[in-house]
């Protein structure tokens, strides 16, 4: 039955359903950001340094998800991974499916973002690495991984927002993130546009700290 | 009898097709400043980056100390050298490039004391020690927190050097060290190679520097197309010229 009640007093009533929707949101967010930046980079380094055919398959996955919508791959492996778990007898977690699927998103731009910044760097500084008989490993991490990291930071900040907007497709698969929180109170009340707008001004937010940390970052690291 | 730090011998590099040096022979004695001059294409830095081991070569061999560096025989065939190997053979010689390449996410100091805290296992108080020692010398005490970015083309060359010679290599290889630089700070780099000379480094200099050359050099070689076309005293060369490509050449400098 619908209540009139007015919409800050419905907001107010609705604090826990919308606590953790944005809980679920923002951890969805952090979790495929940081699995995201940690794989990327490191395929993002195979796929500028390794032999041809080590990264044939790492560039087949980096071309294939980015050339899929980022609904299809939360289908995709959700019910991938619901079937193959359901095989096992385990009932698949909804959140963590959607962790996976927008770690997977994350990581193919993330690789992609790397290798554009490592191809960047002038071949004068891994020579000047191995002049002063520096190994590798060694120029990797001390020269190229920092300069990289460095360039990558405004394409970076660029992808984190796309995957805090991007937990919205989350909704689609049945986990209580900020959008589906929001659609089911909207459906008990009538306040649709502000609710909407409400839960705008708090993807807004959140992306705004992201840029000004990393707008931050990078007065700081700027070579 | 005089050791030769430095002995190639009959040196072959290709780039698939394209021959780029042949049959090349170079003795380079301690103490001594050997310079390397010739139109662009001549292969004399493509020479410089085969004896840092920073291209391959396909024949020959090159001596430093003493020792085969890059390749060495074994069931009579030709094997290059592990990358760990290669790159401990690399800290025989110090390397300067045309455009610096210093990192650039690294203060002065940091550039220069990378490779004695991660290559020569300094600690970082003793190799920041050294490091400034070695800043102060190339004259730019009051830079060692700057920046690459921060520092003038003929500052970070300097910085460059440092860095090369902070690792106390056998021996240092220019490879056109004042080609990315504005004319008027030519100079103060020439001028921080030479007192390292006089100091009685090893050098050997790739150079378009016709007097500077005159100047520092014990030896000068002058390459045209792939091999070594005339080798002598800076006198014999720029004096005599004996042939007639040698005289072609130097005679499109002016000085």
């Amino acid at each position: 039955m619908m209540v009139s009640i007015g919409f800050w007093e419905s907001l107010f009533a609705a604090k826990t359903a919308i606590f953790i929707g944005i809980t679920n949101s923002m951890l969805a967010a952090v979790c495929a950001i940081v699995i995201g930046s940690i794989c990327g980079v490191a395929m993002g380094f195979i796929m500028t340094y390794a032999r041809k055919y080590v990264v044939f398959p790492f560039r087949l996955f980096v071309d294939i998800v980015r050339g899929i919508p980022g609904l299809v791959v939360v289908f995709t492996i959700y019910y991938f991974l619901d079937v193959f778990l359901r095989s096992y007898g385990i009932k698949l977690p909804g959140l963590l499916a959607g962790i996976i699927a927008l770690s997977v998103t994350n990581t193919a731009q993330m690789a992609e973002l790397t290798r554009g910044a490592l191809q960047s760097i002038p071949r004068g500084q891994i020579e000047a690495g191995k002049a002063i008989g520096l190994r590798f490993g060694q120029i990797l991490y001390y020269i190229l991984l920092p300069q990289a990291l460095i360039q990558m930071l405004p394409p970076w900040v660029n992808t984190a927002t796309e995957t805090v907007k991007g937990t919205t497709l989350l909704m689609l698969i049945g986990i209580s993130e900020l959008l589906l929180v929001t659609q089911q109170l909207i459906a008990t009340n009538n306040h649709a546009l502000k609710y909407y707008c409400f839960i705008g001004l708090v993807y807004f937010v959140l992306n705004t700290i992201i840029e000004l940390a990393g707008k931050a970052a990078e007065k700081r690291l700027r070579f | 009898m005089d050791e030769n730090l430095l002995q190639i011998r009959g040196l072959e590099k290709w780039f698939g097709t394209l021959k780029v040096f042949e049959g090349v022979d170079l003795d380079v004695k301690a103490g001594e400043v050997v310079s390397i001059i010739g139109a662009s294409g001549s292969g004399k830095t493509t020479l410089l980056r085969c004896v840092n081991l920073l291209e391959t070569f396909q024949a020959g061999t090159i001596l430093l100390d003493g020792n085969p560096v890059g390749y060495h025989e074994a069931n009579s065939k030709r094997k290059r050298f592990s990358e760990r190997v290669i790159a401990r053979q690399r800290l025989l010689t110090g390397m300067v490039f045309q455009q610096f390449n210093l990192f650039p996410h690294m203060t002065a100091l940091c550039n220069v004391s990378l490779g004695l805290i991660k290559v020569k296992k300094l600690s970082k108080a003793e190799a920041e020690k050294e490091a400034s020692r070695w800043l102060e010398r190339v004259g730019l005490s009051d830079k060692i927190h700057s920046r690459p970015s921060q520092l003038s083309g003929g500052q970070q060359q300097r910085v460059a050097i440092a860095r090369a010679v902070a690792m106390n290599p056998k021996i240092l290889l220019f490879d056109e060290p004042t080609s990315a630089l504005d004319p008027e700070l030519v100079g103060e780099v020439l001028n921080v190679i030479k007192q390292l000379a006089a100091d009685g480094a090893t050098m050997v200099i790739v150079t378009h520097e016709m007097r500077f050359a005159y100047e520092v050099s014990d030896k000068v070689v002058f390459m045209d197309k792939g091999k070594i076309a005339s080798m002598g005293t800076p006198a014999e060369i720029f004096e005599e010229r004996k042939s007639d490509r040698l005289k072609e050449f130097l005679s499109t400098f002016n000085s």
